[in-house]
C-alpha cells in the first residue's frame, strides 16, 4: 500500500514537474527563436517592400562602427490620420529590419515626442519638421534622426518622412546610414570652362553653386587646358562647358568613365556666362557653344551644339525695356516636365534652363537614356544663331512657331557598358571597355547653374540674403550627392507607392464633382440671366423713376431673390444625392459583410436543424 | 494517427449538427462585420487594405474561442464520458490533438466566410492580396494559439463557466502583454531587457507582424511553440486528473 501511494505521489509529483518543464521549454524555445532565427522570412507583398534591396544591404553591412537610430513618431497626434500610421508602420519595420540586418551595429528606438516634453526639444533641435494638422491641433512628427557615438559624425536627420516622397524611403535611410558610417566627404572634381569661381581681382564672387558645392564634398578644380590623367580619389566629375578640349584631356574622361567615375556633362549650344571673346586674338570666331563630340558618339548620344530648345508653353517671363515678356528660349521647368521616379529629381518643383540644347540616342547604340528633365510637348527647334539674333526682342522668336510636339530631353541619365572613344591608343592601364555597366548624366544648358537662373541676392544688415526661387541648385546637389554616396546607393531604386486607394470610391467621388461644377454652372448661368435681366429692368441713371416701372422692377426683385434661394436649395441637393450615391455604396456592402453572409449561414442552419428533425420524427 | 483523424472528424461533426456551430457562425460573422465596418471605419478611412478587419480579430476571438473550447473537455469530465474516451482505443494525447484540430478546422470554416470582405476590398480597389493572404493566416495562427490555451483551461476544471472565464483572462493577459501602454506603463519599474521579453511573449504582436505581409519563422515559431506548449501541457493536466 505505502509502495503503491508512494508511486503515486512521485507520478502526480513528476507530471507535475512535467508542467513547470513545458513552460521552462516554451520561454527557451521563444527566446532562441527571437535571438538566432533574424533572417528567415518571406514577404508576401506584391512590391516586397519589406524586403530591403541588395544596395541598401550592402550599406548596412560596410558600417563598422555602432549607430543609433531614433525614430521620432507622434503616436497621440496622429490616432485619426490612418494612412501617415500605416506609413510609419512601413518605415518602422523597415528601419527594423535594417536594425535587424546589421546585427547589433544599430540600435532603433522609437519615440513618442509629447507636446511640451524634452523628447520635442530634442526633435526639433536635430532639425526634425513637425507638421500641424494632428488630433487637437497637435504637432505631428515623423523622422529619423542617425547619430554615431559622442565626439563622431554629426547627427544626421531625416527632418520628416514625406508620404510624397514614400517611393524614396528606403533610398532616404540608406543614404543616411551612408553618410553616418563614412564621414568622408565625398570628393568632387570640377573641370570648366566658365568662370565658376569668380574673379577677385575684379571683385567677382563665386557662383553660389560653388560655395553649396564646397560644403557638400571636397572640390578640386581641375584645369581643362593640362589635365591629362584624372586622380581616381575623385568619385564624382562635374564637366562644365569643355570647350575645344585637347584629346589627352578628353581621353582622360574617358578613360575615368570606363573605371567606373560617375560623370555628369554640362554641354550648352549658347553659354551665356562665357565671357571668352566672340573673336579671339588670333581671329577664331567662337560661339561660346560646346559639345563633346568624340565621347558622345562613342556612348551612342547625338548632341547638336547648333539647336536650341524651345518651348512657348514654359516660357520664362522676363523684364525687358520695362515690359514683361515670355521668352520661349529661357524655360521654367515644373514638376510635371521632371522624372518623378529619379531620386535626383523626385522632389524638386522647378529647373530654369536658358538657350538649352537636347539629346538623343544614336540609331544604332545600346545604350539607354532616363529623362530627368525635358519640354513640353510645345516645344520647337530653332537655330542657335536665330536665339542669339533675337536678344533685343525675344519675342521674334514665336513668329513662324511650330511646334514639332515631341518632348525633348534637356538632361537625361545615360546607362550602358562604355567603350573606349579612343581605341587607338595604347597607354599603360587603357581600358577598352567599362567593366560594368556604368552611368553619365548629360544636361543640355551650362546656364541653370548661373545665379542668375536661380537664386535672388538681396543685401540684409550688411550680408547678403540668398533666396533661392527655383531648384537648380537642389538639382546639382542632388546629383552630387547621388553619384558621389556610392554604387550601393545608386542601385536602390524608387519603390511603388504601398498606400492604395479605394479608387472605385474615388471614381464615383470625381464624377460627383464633375456633375455638380455642371449642374452648379448651369444654376448659376440662369442666375446670371435672371440678374441681367432685373439690371435691364432698372431705369438709367439721373432718369426720374416713374413708379409703373418700381412695381415691375419689384416683382422682377422678388422672383430674383426667391430664384437664387431656390437654386441654392437646389445645390445643396444635388450635393447631397451625389454624397448619397457613395454613402449607398458603403450601405450596400454594410448589408452584404454583416447581414447577408450571416443571414445565409442562418438560414442553412435552419434548414439542417429542420430537415434533422422531421427525419428523427420519421424514424419515432 | 488514424485516431487523430477519428477524433477531428468526430468532433467536428459534432459542431454542426447542433445549432451551436451556426449561431456562432452567425455571431462571429455579424461582429467581424460590425467591428470592421463601424470601430474599424473600414470604409471611411477609403484604404484598400484589410487592416481594421484583422486589428479586430484578437479582440473577436477573447470572447468566442472561450467559447468554442470552453465544453471540450470540461463537459467530458462533468458528464463523465471521459473515462469512457480514456477507454478508447486513443492515447490521451490523440484525443487532445484531435479535438484540437476540429476547433481549430471550425474557426478556420468561419473565416473562409468571411470571404465577402475579400470580395469588397477588391470590388473598391486594388489591394495587395499577398497582405490580406499573410493577414488571414496571421489571424488563423492566433485562433489556434487560443484554442490551445482553451483547452488546456477546459482539461482543468469540470465547470464550462470557469474554463471560458480562465481561457478569457490567460487569452487577454497574452493580448495586453504586448500592448505599447503596458509596456509603457512597466518601463521605468522594469528593466528594458525584461519588457523586450514581455513583448515576445504577446499573441497580437506576433499576428501583427504576419499581419503586414510578412511570413517571419520567428513569429511562425511563435504559434507553434505555444500551441505544442498548450497541448502538451493539456495532456500532463488530464493524467494528472485520471492518476488521481
Amino acid at each position: 500500500m505505502s509502495i503503491s501511494r508512494h508511486l503515486h505521489l512521485s507520478r502526480t509529483f513528476l507530471l507535475r514537474l512535467s508542467l513547470l518543464g513545458i513552460a521552462v521549454l516554451f520561454l527557451v524555445v521563444i527566446a532562441i527563436s527571437s535571438l538566432s532565427l533574424r533572417t528567415a522570412r518571406v514577404d508576401l507583398t506584391s512590391d516586397r517592400i519589406y524586403t530591403l534591396t541588395p544596395g541598401t544591404l550592402d550599406i548596412v553591412d560596410g558600417l563598422r562602427k555602432p549607430l543609433t537610430l531614433t525614430l521620432y513618431f507622434s503616436d497621440h497626434a496622429t490616432r485619426d490620420l490612418a494612412q501617415l500610421r500605416s506609413y510609419e508602420q512601413r518605415v518602422h519595420e523597415m528601419l527594423r529590419e535594417i536594425a535587424v540586418r546589421a546585427h547589433g551595429r544599430i540600435r532603433l528606438r522609437v519615440i513618442d515626442p509629447v507636446p511640451y516634453s524634452d523628447d520635442e526639444d530634442a526633435a526639433e533641435s536635430y532639425g526634425l519638421t513637425p507638421a500641424s494638422g494632428g488630433s487637437n491641433g497637435e504637432r505631428v512628427f515623423f523622422g529619423l534622426v542617425g547619430s554615431a557615438g559622442p565626439g563622431d559624425t554629426a547627427p544626421q536627420a531625416i527632418p520628416f518622412f514625406d508620404p510624397a516622397r514614400e517611393a524614396f524611403v528606403e533610398y532616404d535611410i540608406a543614404k543616411l546610414l551612408y553618410e553616418l558610417g563614412m564621414p568622408k566627404k565625398p570628393r568632387l572634381g570640377v573641370m570648366s570652362s566658365l568662370p565658376l569661381e569668380g574673379n577677385l581681382v575684379i571683385g567677382e564672387a563665386p557662383w553660389t553653386l560653388m560655395r553649396q558645392l564646397d560644403q557638400l564634398a571636397d572640390v578640386t578644380t581641375i584645369d581643362p587646358d593640362s589635365v591629362t590623367h584624372i586622380d581616381p580619389a575623385i568619385s564624382v566629375l562635374l564637366l562644365i562647358h569643355p570647350k575645344h578640349l585637347s584629346e589627352d584631356a578628353q581621353y582622360a574622361i574617358d578613360q575615368f568613365v570606363l573605371r567606373g567615375g560617375h560623370l555628369v556633362v554640362f554641354v550648352d549650344p549658347d553659354a551665356e556666362m562665357d565671357t571668352a571673346p566672340l573673336i579671339d586674338s588670333q581671329g577664331t570666331v567662337d560661339d561660346h557653344d560646346s559639345n563633346l563630340p568624340r565621347l558622345f558618339q562613342a556612348w551612342g548620344v547625338v548632341f547638336d551644339p547648333t539647336r536650341v530648345v524651345l518651348d512657348r508653353s514654359q516660357a520664362l517671363t522676363i523684364e525687358l525695356n520695362g515690359n514683361s515678356i515670355g521668352h520661349p528660349a529661357m524655360l521654367g521647368l515644373g514638376a510635371q516636365d521632371l522624372n518623378h521616379d529619379d531620386v535626383v529629381t523626385a522632389s524638386l518643383q522647378r529647373i530654369n534652363f536658358s538657350t538649352a540644347g537636347f539629346f538623343e540616342l544614336a540609331p544604332d547604340t545600346k545604350a539607354r537614356l532616363i529623362p530627368l528633365v525635358q519640354t513640353s510637348d510645345e516645344a520647337a527647334i530653332v537655330p542657335a544663331q536665330r536665339v542669339r539674333d533675337s536678344a533685343s526682342d525675344p519675342t521674334s522668336l514665336l513668329e513662324n512657331y511650330e511646334p514639332t510636339h515631341d518632348r525633348y530631353l534637356l538632361a537625361a541619365r545615360l546607362r550602358d557598358t562604355f567603350h573606349t572613344a579612343f581605341p587607338e591608343r595604347r597607354e599603360k592601364g587603357h581600358l577598352a571597355v567599362a567593366s560594368g555597366p556604368g552611368e553619365v548624366v548629360l544636361v543640355a544648358d551650362t546656364d541653370l547653374l548661373s545665379d542668375r537662373l536661380w537664386i535672388d541676392v538681396q543685401p540684409l544688415l550688411g550680408q547678403q540674403q540668398l533666396t533661392p526661387f527655383a531648384n537648380n541648385g537642389d538639382f546639382v546637389a542632388n546629383l552630387v550627392d547621388n553619384l558621389g554616396g556610392s554604387s550601393a546607393l545608386l542601385s536602390i531604386r524608387g519603390r511603388v507607392n504601398s498606400q492604395r486607394p479605394f479608387t472605385r470610391v474615388k471614381a464615383l467621388q470625381a464624377a460627383a464633382d464633375r456633375k455638380f461644377l455642371v449642374k452648379k454652372r448651369e444654376l448659376e448661368n440662369e442666375l446670371y440671366e435672371t440678374q441681367r435681366r432685373l439690371a435691364e429692368l432698372q431705369p438709367a441713371k439721373g432718369a426720374a423713376a416713374p413708379t409703373t416701372a418700381t412695381a415691375e422692377q419689384r416683382r422682377e426683385v422678388e422672383q430674383y431673390l426667391q430664384r437664387k434661394l431656390a437654386i441654392g436649395k437646389e445645390l445643396r441637393e444635388v450635393q447631397h444625392q451625389l454624397n448619397a450615391e457613395i454613402d449607398a455604396l458603403g450601405l450596400r456592402l454594410k448589408f452584404i459583410n454583416i447581414v447577408l453572409v450571416p443571414g445565409l449561414v442562418a438560414l442553412l442552419g435552419l434548414i439542417y436543424g429542420w430537415r434533422r428533425t422531421r427525419r428523427a420524427r420519421r424514424v419515432v | 494517427m488514424s485516431g487523430v483523424t477519428a477524433i477531428l472528424r468526430r468532433e467536428l461533426w459534432s459542431y454542426f449538427v447542433t445549432p451551436v456551430a451556426y449561431v456562432f457562425m452567425v455571431i462571429f460573422l455579424v461582429m467581424a462585420g460590425v467591428l470592421t465596418f463601424y470601430s474599424g471605419d473600414f470604409y471611411d478611412r477609403g484604404l484598400a487594405d484589410l487592416q481594421p478587419f484583422f486589428d479586430m480579430h484578437p479582440w473577436l476571438y477573447l470572447v468566442l474561442v472561450p467559447a468554442v473550447t470552453m465544453s471540450m473537455w470540461a463537459e467530458e469530465r462533468a458528464s463523465g464520458t471521459l473515462e469512457l474516451l480514456f477507454s478508447l482505443p486513443v492515447s490521451i494525447s490523440q484525443a487532445v490533438l484531435g479535438k484540437f484540430l476540429a476547433a481549430w478546422a471550425f474557426i478556420g470554416i468561419c473565416l473562409c466566410l468571411t470571404f465577402p470582405i475579400w470580395i469588397t476590398v477588391n470590388y473598391l480597389g486594388d489591394p495587395d492580396n499577398g497582405v490580406i493572404l499573410a493577414g488571414y493566416v496571421g489571424s488563423w495562427l492566433m485562433a489556434g494559439a487560443f484554442i490551445a490555451i482553451g483547452t488546456c483551461m477546459s482539461t482543468a476544471t469540470r465547470s464550462q463557466i470557469i474554463a471560458f472565464i480562465l481561457t478569457a483572462a490567460v487569452c487577454f493577459l497574452l493580448l495586453l502583454s504586448g500592448q505599447p501602454q503596458v509596456l509603457d506603463f512597466f518601463q521605468d519599474a522594469v528593466p528594458p531587457r525584461i519588457i523586450g521579453a514581455l513583448g515576445q511573449l504577446s499573441i497580437a504582436r506576433h499576428a501583427n507582424a504576419i499581419a503586414r505581409g510578412v511570413l517571419d519563422l520567428r513569429d511562425l515559431v511563435y504559434f507553434f511553440a505555444t500551441i505544442v506548449a498548450w497541448l502538451a501541457a493539456s495532456v500532463v493536466v488530464l493524467d494528472l486528473k485520471r492518476t488521481r
